[in-house]
């Protein structure tokens, strides 16, 4: 996947509030691009919570099946 | 809140909340999920066949949702990427007896993580599939993703969305301070 780099710039009394509260600065970047890829995916996504059930039954019965073949169950 | 739920420190993810983060409505499901994900008292688990099927899935996802598989992938990466991924010949000595602790079959191998790991906590969105008294017998309590937020400590009045006032990148910022109880100026 080709990705691109967004800058953005945070005052400096922000940070200083969020490290004072244990969060340092990679960790801050890190759940920021984490929730910005899963705001962005949710944003454009019609999934509904009827579809996202029934692929997550589809899916698990699926991964027991396989569960039970490999461990002789 | 009990003794025995303050300890619980391993969370099994039940794929179903992988999925439903990806719902439009469901901020507070991947607020929760990334707070949880981050909390280094907390360990995310997922038996690895079940997120190998997620991922084998992903192009179903993509069409259903109507988004770019790449763009799906992406997203749940993101998510598996914050989890163990365990084995199941790990736990496989209490897959057996965790059958009788479910009422869908389907979620036995999230039950027998779970006993293997307990005190511990399955973070699910469908409550249904698992017999709640009975693993919380066995040290396992059954949570919704903002239950599990708020059983490890973090209270749901500091979520402040301050997205209505505020734009583009500043408010996912604004939205992650606001989680973790920092204060902005206004």
């Amino acid at each position: 996947m080709k990705t691109e780099t967004v800058q953005f710039e945070l005052p400096k009394e922000v940070m200083e509030s969020a490290e004072s509260a244990g969060f340092t600065k990679e960790k801050l970047a890190e759940m920021s691009k984490s929730f910005t890829i899963l705001e962005v995916l949710a944003a454009t996504s019609k999934l509904d919570k009827a579809q996202a059930r029934a692929i997550s039954q589809k899916i698990k019965a699926s991964a027991w099946k396989k569960t039970k073949r490999k461990l002789g169950l | 809140m009990e003794e025995d739920e303050k300890e619980a420190g391993t969370l099994v993810i039940d794929t179903n909340v992988l999925i439903s983060a990806m719902i439009r409505s469901e901020g507070i499901t991947r607020l929760s999920l990334l707070f949880l994900a981050n909390n280094p008292s907390n360990r995310l688990v997922c038996p690895e066949i079940a997120a190998k099927e997620v991922e084998r899935h992903y192009a179903e996802i993509a069409r259903r949702a109507g988004v770019p598989s790449k763009l799906v992938r992406a997203g749940l990466d993101e998510l598996l990427a914050k989890m163990r991924l365990v084995d199941e010949s790990e736990f496989s000595a209490e897959m057996t007896s965790s059958k009788t602790l479910v009422n869908d079959e389907n979620d036995t191998s999230f039950a027998a993580l779970a006993v293997k790991n307990r005190p511990s906590v399955i973070v699910t969105y469908d409550k249904r599939g698992y017999k709640e008294d009975e693993l919380r017998e066995n040290g396992v309590l059954v949570l919704t993703p903002t239950e599990a937020l708020k059983h490890t400590g973090i209270e749901l009045s500091k979520i402040e969305i301050k997205r209505k006032r505020k734009g583009g990148a500043m408010a996912v910022i604004a939205r992650i301070l606001a989680l973790i109880g920092v204060k902005e100026k206004d």
